[in-house]
Protein backbone atom coordinates (compact mmCIF):
# COMPACT_ATOMS: atom_id res chain seq x y z
CA UNK A 1 0.00 0.00 0.00
CA UNK A 2 1.22 3.59 -0.71
CA UNK A 3 1.09 6.20 1.14
CA UNK A 4 1.73 9.04 -1.31
CA UNK A 5 0.30 12.36 -1.27
CA UNK A 6 -0.06 15.70 -2.37
CA UNK A 7 -0.34 17.03 1.11
CA UNK A 8 1.77 16.71 3.87
CA UNK A 9 3.04 13.80 5.46
CA UNK A 10 3.03 13.57 9.15
CA UNK A 11 4.57 10.88 11.34
CA UNK A 12 3.51 11.46 15.28
CA UNK A 13 5.22 9.78 18.27
CA UNK A 14 2.99 9.65 21.12
CA UNK A 15 -0.09 10.64 18.39
CA UNK A 16 -2.88 8.90 19.55
CA UNK A 17 -3.78 10.83 22.96
CA UNK A 18 -3.42 14.31 24.71
CA UNK A 19 -1.43 16.80 22.45
CA UNK A 20 -0.38 14.52 19.96
CA UNK A 21 -3.76 13.48 19.13
CA UNK A 22 -5.07 17.38 19.02
CA UNK A 23 -1.93 17.96 16.68
CA UNK A 24 -2.99 15.02 14.25
CA UNK A 25 -6.70 16.50 14.33
CA UNK A 26 -5.49 19.88 13.76
CA UNK A 27 -3.05 19.19 10.78
CA UNK A 28 -6.43 17.17 9.39
CA UNK A 29 -8.90 19.83 9.80
CA UNK A 30 -6.53 22.53 8.12
CA UNK A 31 -5.52 19.91 5.19
CA UNK A 32 -1.68 20.37 6.15
CA UNK A 33 -1.58 16.88 6.37
CA UNK A 34 -3.64 14.42 4.73
CA UNK A 35 -1.73 11.39 5.65
CA UNK A 36 -0.58 10.60 9.03
CA UNK A 37 1.80 7.77 10.66
CA UNK A 38 0.62 7.78 14.46
CA UNK A 39 3.01 5.73 16.95
CA UNK A 40 1.62 4.65 20.61
CA UNK A 41 2.48 2.35 23.41
CA UNK A 42 -0.79 1.16 24.06
CA UNK A 43 -4.40 1.51 24.07
CA UNK A 44 -5.07 0.08 20.89
CA UNK A 45 -8.91 1.11 21.48
CA UNK A 46 -8.13 5.02 21.73
CA UNK A 47 -5.96 4.72 18.80
CA UNK A 48 -8.67 3.09 16.46
CA UNK A 49 -11.23 5.42 17.48
CA UNK A 50 -8.93 8.22 16.68
CA UNK A 51 -8.50 6.41 13.53
CA UNK A 52 -11.43 6.08 12.49
CA UNK A 53 -12.74 9.59 13.44
CA UNK A 54 -9.62 11.37 11.02
CA UNK A 55 -10.51 8.88 8.22
CA UNK A 56 -14.21 9.95 8.24
CA UNK A 57 -12.70 13.50 7.72
CA UNK A 58 -10.60 12.10 4.11
CA UNK A 59 -7.42 11.18 5.98
CA UNK A 60 -5.17 8.20 5.83
CA UNK A 61 -4.13 6.89 9.35
CA UNK A 62 -1.49 4.56 9.69
CA UNK A 63 -1.11 3.25 13.33
CA UNK A 64 2.26 2.58 14.56
CA UNK A 65 2.04 0.52 18.25
CA UNK A 66 5.99 0.34 19.60
CA UNK A 67 7.60 0.98 22.41
CA UNK A 68 10.01 4.07 21.84
CA UNK A 69 12.29 2.93 24.80
CA UNK A 70 14.07 0.72 23.12
CA UNK A 71 15.63 1.46 19.69
CA UNK A 72 15.79 -1.65 18.47
CA UNK A 73 11.28 -0.92 18.37
CA UNK A 74 11.79 2.47 16.69
CA UNK A 75 14.05 0.98 14.24
CA UNK A 76 11.22 -1.70 13.33
CA UNK A 77 8.49 0.90 13.37
CA UNK A 78 10.63 3.37 10.65
CA UNK A 79 10.85 -0.04 8.67
CA UNK A 80 7.54 -0.54 8.69
CA UNK A 81 7.13 3.28 7.52
CA UNK A 82 9.09 3.27 4.81
CA UNK A 83 7.54 0.57 3.58
CA UNK A 84 4.40 2.81 3.11
CA UNK A 85 5.78 6.31 2.08
CA UNK A 86 9.27 7.45 0.73
CA UNK A 87 8.72 10.93 2.39
CA UNK A 88 7.67 12.40 5.62
CA UNK A 89 6.97 16.06 6.09
CA UNK A 90 6.76 16.80 9.90
CA UNK A 91 8.23 14.61 12.82
CA UNK A 92 6.10 15.69 16.06
CA UNK A 93 7.74 14.32 19.42
CA UNK A 94 4.31 14.56 22.10
CA UNK A 95 5.57 10.55 23.45
CA UNK A 96 6.46 10.99 27.27
CA UNK A 97 6.10 8.46 30.41
CA UNK A 98 7.31 9.04 33.84
CA UNK A 99 6.15 8.81 37.35
CA UNK A 100 5.44 11.78 39.50
CA UNK A 101 7.53 12.33 43.04
CA UNK A 102 10.72 13.78 44.46
CA UNK A 103 13.62 13.45 41.98
CA UNK A 104 15.36 12.42 45.13
CA UNK A 105 13.05 9.56 45.74
CA UNK A 106 13.29 8.39 41.90
CA UNK A 107 14.47 4.92 41.24
CA UNK A 108 17.35 4.02 38.77
CA UNK A 109 14.82 2.04 36.53
CA UNK A 110 12.28 4.75 36.66
CA UNK A 111 14.38 7.43 35.47
CA UNK A 112 15.90 5.24 32.94
CA UNK A 113 12.37 4.47 31.50
CA UNK A 114 11.79 8.64 32.04
CA UNK A 115 14.28 9.10 30.22
CA UNK A 116 14.45 6.96 27.09
CA UNK A 117 10.67 7.58 26.02
CA UNK A 118 10.63 10.92 26.94
CA UNK A 119 14.24 12.31 25.40
CA UNK A 120 16.02 9.45 23.79
CA UNK A 121 13.31 8.75 21.74
CA UNK A 122 13.13 12.10 20.56
CA UNK A 123 16.84 11.77 18.93
CA UNK A 124 15.66 7.93 17.51
CA UNK A 125 12.55 8.79 16.13
CA UNK A 126 14.81 12.19 14.26
CA UNK A 127 16.97 9.68 12.81
CA UNK A 128 14.36 6.94 12.07
CA UNK A 129 13.08 10.19 9.91
CA UNK A 130 16.12 11.49 8.22
CA UNK A 131 16.30 9.49 5.33
CA UNK A 132 12.17 10.11 4.57
CA UNK A 133 13.55 13.70 4.65
CA UNK A 134 15.97 14.13 1.80
CA UNK A 135 13.67 16.90 0.64
CA UNK A 136 13.99 18.79 3.86
CA UNK A 137 11.08 18.79 7.17
CA UNK A 138 9.61 19.96 10.03
CA UNK A 139 10.23 18.56 13.83
CA UNK A 140 8.72 19.88 16.35
CA UNK A 141 9.37 18.41 19.72
CA UNK A 142 6.75 19.07 22.41
CA UNK A 143 8.51 20.06 25.86
CA UNK A 144 7.26 21.69 28.77
CA UNK A 145 7.68 24.85 31.05
CA UNK A 146 8.96 21.72 33.53
CA UNK A 147 11.89 21.78 31.81
CA UNK A 148 13.17 25.52 33.25
CA UNK A 149 11.28 25.87 36.26
CA UNK A 150 10.66 23.77 39.59
CA UNK A 151 7.37 21.51 39.52
CA UNK A 152 6.79 19.76 42.39
CA UNK A 153 6.63 15.85 41.47
CA UNK A 154 8.29 16.39 38.33
CA UNK A 155 11.80 16.65 38.42
CA UNK A 156 12.34 13.46 36.48
CA UNK A 157 10.30 14.26 33.36
CA UNK A 158 11.32 18.13 33.50
CA UNK A 159 14.83 16.89 33.29
CA UNK A 160 14.11 15.15 30.35
CA UNK A 161 12.30 18.03 28.51
CA UNK A 162 15.14 19.98 29.47
CA UNK A 163 17.20 17.51 27.07
CA UNK A 164 14.57 17.57 24.66
CA UNK A 165 14.92 21.42 24.45
CA UNK A 166 18.53 21.18 24.05
CA UNK A 167 18.66 18.35 21.58
CA UNK A 168 15.92 20.79 19.66
CA UNK A 169 18.77 23.32 19.42
CA UNK A 170 21.46 21.31 18.36
CA UNK A 171 19.83 19.06 15.91
CA UNK A 172 18.43 22.74 14.31
CA UNK A 173 22.47 23.63 13.42
CA UNK A 174 22.95 20.41 12.41
CA UNK A 175 20.06 19.86 10.41
CA UNK A 176 19.73 23.14 8.78
CA UNK A 177 21.70 22.52 5.66
CA UNK A 178 19.78 19.54 4.85
CA UNK A 179 16.77 22.09 5.14
CA UNK A 180 15.05 20.61 8.24
CA UNK A 181 13.64 22.79 10.85
CA UNK A 182 13.37 21.71 14.11
CA UNK A 183 11.74 23.89 17.04
CA UNK A 184 9.62 22.74 20.04
CA UNK A 185 6.97 23.80 22.45
CA UNK A 186 7.00 24.22 25.81
CA UNK A 187 3.50 24.12 27.03
CA UNK A 188 2.49 25.08 30.74
CA UNK A 189 -0.32 22.98 33.00
CA UNK A 190 -2.91 22.00 29.66
CA UNK A 191 -6.09 20.54 30.90
CA UNK A 192 -7.65 17.23 30.35
CA UNK A 193 -6.06 13.92 30.31
CA UNK A 194 -2.69 15.98 29.99
CA UNK A 195 -3.10 16.93 33.81
CA UNK A 196 -0.19 15.59 35.71
CA UNK A 197 -1.64 12.68 37.79
CA UNK A 198 0.17 13.50 40.83
CA UNK A 199 -1.97 14.08 44.67
CA UNK A 200 -1.56 17.94 44.24
CA UNK A 201 -2.77 18.64 41.05
CA UNK A 202 -5.33 20.90 42.25
CA UNK A 203 -3.41 23.04 44.31
CA UNK A 204 -1.30 23.40 41.39
CA UNK A 205 -3.92 23.68 39.27
CA UNK A 206 -5.25 26.55 41.90
CA UNK A 207 -2.05 28.39 42.12
CA UNK A 208 -1.71 28.26 37.95
CA UNK A 209 -4.94 29.66 37.56
CA UNK A 210 -3.94 32.29 39.74
CA UNK A 211 -0.55 33.13 37.95
CA UNK A 212 -1.97 32.99 34.78
CA UNK A 213 -2.72 36.59 33.12
CA UNK A 214 -5.23 34.83 31.00
CA UNK A 215 -7.52 33.65 33.40
CA UNK A 216 -7.72 29.48 32.28
CA UNK A 217 -5.58 26.45 31.30
CA UNK A 218 -4.20 25.98 28.26
CA UNK A 219 -5.75 23.29 26.23
CA UNK A 220 -4.59 20.30 23.58
CA UNK A 221 -5.97 22.64 20.97
CA UNK A 222 -4.43 25.50 21.88
CA UNK A 223 -0.71 23.69 21.44
CA UNK A 224 -2.03 22.05 18.53
CA UNK A 225 -2.39 25.33 16.66
CA UNK A 226 1.11 26.28 17.72
CA UNK A 227 2.69 23.20 16.25
CA UNK A 228 0.69 24.00 13.17
CA UNK A 229 2.26 27.02 12.88
CA UNK A 230 5.68 25.74 13.30
CA UNK A 231 5.42 22.68 11.05
CA UNK A 232 3.42 24.69 8.15
CA UNK A 233 4.72 28.69 8.37
CA UNK A 234 7.49 30.32 10.69
CA UNK A 235 10.16 29.38 7.62
CA UNK A 236 13.17 31.29 9.16
CA UNK A 237 12.17 30.05 12.77
CA UNK A 238 14.83 27.34 13.97
CA UNK A 239 15.83 26.18 17.05
CA UNK A 240 13.66 27.77 19.07
CA UNK A 241 11.28 26.51 21.79
CA UNK A 242 7.79 28.59 22.38
CA UNK A 243 6.58 29.08 25.69
CA UNK A 244 3.12 28.27 25.81
CA UNK A 245 1.20 29.48 28.86
CA UNK A 246 -1.38 31.97 28.51
CA UNK A 247 2.15 34.67 30.47
CA UNK A 248 1.94 32.05 33.89
CA UNK A 249 6.03 32.61 33.07
CA UNK A 250 5.75 36.13 32.99
CA UNK A 251 3.75 36.98 36.69
CA UNK B 1 11.24 -24.10 24.48
CA UNK B 2 12.01 -22.09 27.85
CA UNK B 3 10.29 -24.53 30.63
CA UNK B 4 8.02 -23.06 33.28
CA UNK B 5 10.56 -23.07 35.71
CA UNK B 6 13.14 -20.61 33.86
CA UNK B 7 10.19 -18.64 33.18
CA UNK B 8 9.75 -17.98 36.91
CA UNK B 9 13.54 -17.51 37.34
CA UNK B 10 14.06 -14.88 34.77
CA UNK B 11 10.63 -12.98 36.31
CA UNK B 12 11.84 -12.98 39.33
CA UNK B 13 14.82 -11.17 38.20
CA UNK B 14 12.96 -8.75 36.18
CA UNK B 15 11.16 -7.80 38.96
CA UNK B 16 14.26 -7.78 41.27
CA UNK B 17 16.10 -5.55 38.84
CA UNK B 18 13.31 -3.54 38.07
CA UNK B 19 12.19 -2.72 42.13
CA UNK B 20 15.70 -2.96 43.29
CA UNK B 21 15.70 -5.32 45.74
CA UNK B 22 17.12 -8.99 46.31
CA UNK B 23 16.16 -11.41 44.44
CA UNK B 24 15.18 -13.57 47.78
CA UNK B 25 12.62 -11.03 48.50
CA UNK B 26 10.40 -11.47 45.28
CA UNK B 27 7.84 -14.82 46.21
CA UNK B 28 5.41 -15.88 43.91
CA UNK B 29 2.80 -15.11 46.40
CA UNK B 30 4.29 -11.26 46.80
CA UNK B 31 1.41 -9.17 45.67
CA UNK B 32 3.61 -6.02 43.17
CA UNK B 33 1.58 -2.79 44.03
CA UNK B 34 1.42 -3.45 48.13
CA UNK B 35 4.25 -5.99 48.71
CA UNK B 36 6.80 -5.24 46.69
CA UNK B 37 6.00 -1.33 46.73
CA UNK B 38 5.88 -1.21 42.43
CA UNK B 39 4.48 1.58 40.95
CA UNK B 40 2.48 1.94 37.79
CA UNK B 41 5.87 3.04 36.40
CA UNK B 42 7.11 0.04 37.48
CA UNK B 43 4.70 -2.02 35.91
CA UNK B 44 5.22 -1.12 33.05
CA UNK B 45 9.30 -1.17 33.42
CA UNK B 46 8.92 -5.08 34.63
CA UNK B 47 6.18 -5.45 31.47
CA UNK B 48 8.86 -4.03 28.80
CA UNK B 49 11.55 -6.37 30.37
CA UNK B 50 9.57 -9.16 30.04
CA UNK B 51 7.98 -8.78 26.73
CA UNK B 52 11.73 -8.21 25.50
CA UNK B 53 13.09 -11.49 27.50
CA UNK B 54 10.25 -13.93 26.02
CA UNK B 55 9.36 -12.49 22.74
CA UNK B 56 5.66 -11.96 23.44
CA UNK B 57 3.70 -8.72 23.82
CA UNK B 58 1.06 -8.11 26.86
CA UNK B 59 -2.47 -6.91 26.97
CA UNK B 60 -3.09 -4.15 29.56
CA UNK B 61 -6.79 -5.11 29.04
CA UNK B 62 -6.02 -8.27 29.28
CA UNK B 63 -4.24 -8.41 32.42
CA UNK B 64 -6.95 -5.90 34.35
CA UNK B 65 -10.04 -8.52 33.23
CA UNK B 66 -7.79 -11.29 34.96
CA UNK B 67 -7.19 -9.39 38.17
CA UNK B 68 -10.54 -8.25 37.95
CA UNK B 69 -11.75 -11.66 37.81
CA UNK B 70 -9.68 -12.67 40.93
CA UNK B 71 -11.58 -9.78 42.47
CA UNK B 72 -14.54 -10.17 41.87
CA UNK B 73 -14.14 -14.43 42.87
CA UNK B 74 -13.71 -12.86 46.20
CA UNK B 75 -16.58 -10.63 46.09
CA UNK B 76 -14.63 -7.59 45.38
CA UNK B 77 -14.45 -5.34 43.18
CA UNK B 78 -11.67 -3.51 40.64
CA UNK B 79 -10.55 -1.08 43.61
CA UNK B 80 -9.03 -4.26 44.80
CA UNK B 81 -7.15 -5.01 42.05
CA UNK B 82 -3.74 -4.39 43.99
CA UNK B 83 -4.56 -7.16 46.44
CA UNK B 84 -4.64 -9.68 43.64
CA UNK B 85 -1.74 -8.38 41.09
CA UNK B 86 0.82 -10.97 42.86
CA UNK B 87 3.74 -12.74 40.99
CA UNK B 88 2.31 -15.95 40.52
CA UNK B 89 -0.57 -14.45 38.10
CA UNK B 90 1.85 -12.30 36.44
CA UNK B 91 3.43 -15.31 35.77
CA UNK B 92 0.87 -17.15 34.73
CA UNK B 93 -0.39 -14.67 32.09
CA UNK B 94 3.32 -14.91 30.99
CA UNK B 95 3.16 -18.70 30.65
CA UNK B 96 -0.46 -18.32 28.46
CA UNK B 97 1.03 -15.82 26.39
CA UNK B 98 4.44 -17.94 25.60
CA UNK B 99 1.55 -21.22 25.04
CA UNK B 100 -0.15 -18.85 22.65
CA UNK B 101 2.78 -17.57 20.48
CA UNK B 102 3.79 -21.11 20.04
CA UNK B 103 0.69 -22.54 19.45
Amino acid sequence: MSAQSTSGIAFIAGGTRGIGAAVARYLVKTGAAQTLFLNYLENSAAAEALKNELQQQGATVHLLPANLAFPDAVRDMFEQVAGLTDRLDYFVHSAALTTFKPLHAIRSNQWDLTMNVSAKSFLTCTQGCLPLMQHGGQVVAISSTGALRFNPDYGALGIAKSALENMVRYLAVELAPRGIRVNGVSPGLISGENLPPFPQIDLLVAETLRHTPAGRLGTPEDVAEVVHFLLTGARWMTGQVLVLDGGCSLV
Amino acid sequence: MISKQDIERKLITIIAKSLQIPEKTVQMNSRLLIDLEAESIDILDIRFAAEQEFGIKFDTEEIRKMLLQAAQENQLSEKDIPQFFTVERFYDYIVRKIEQHNA
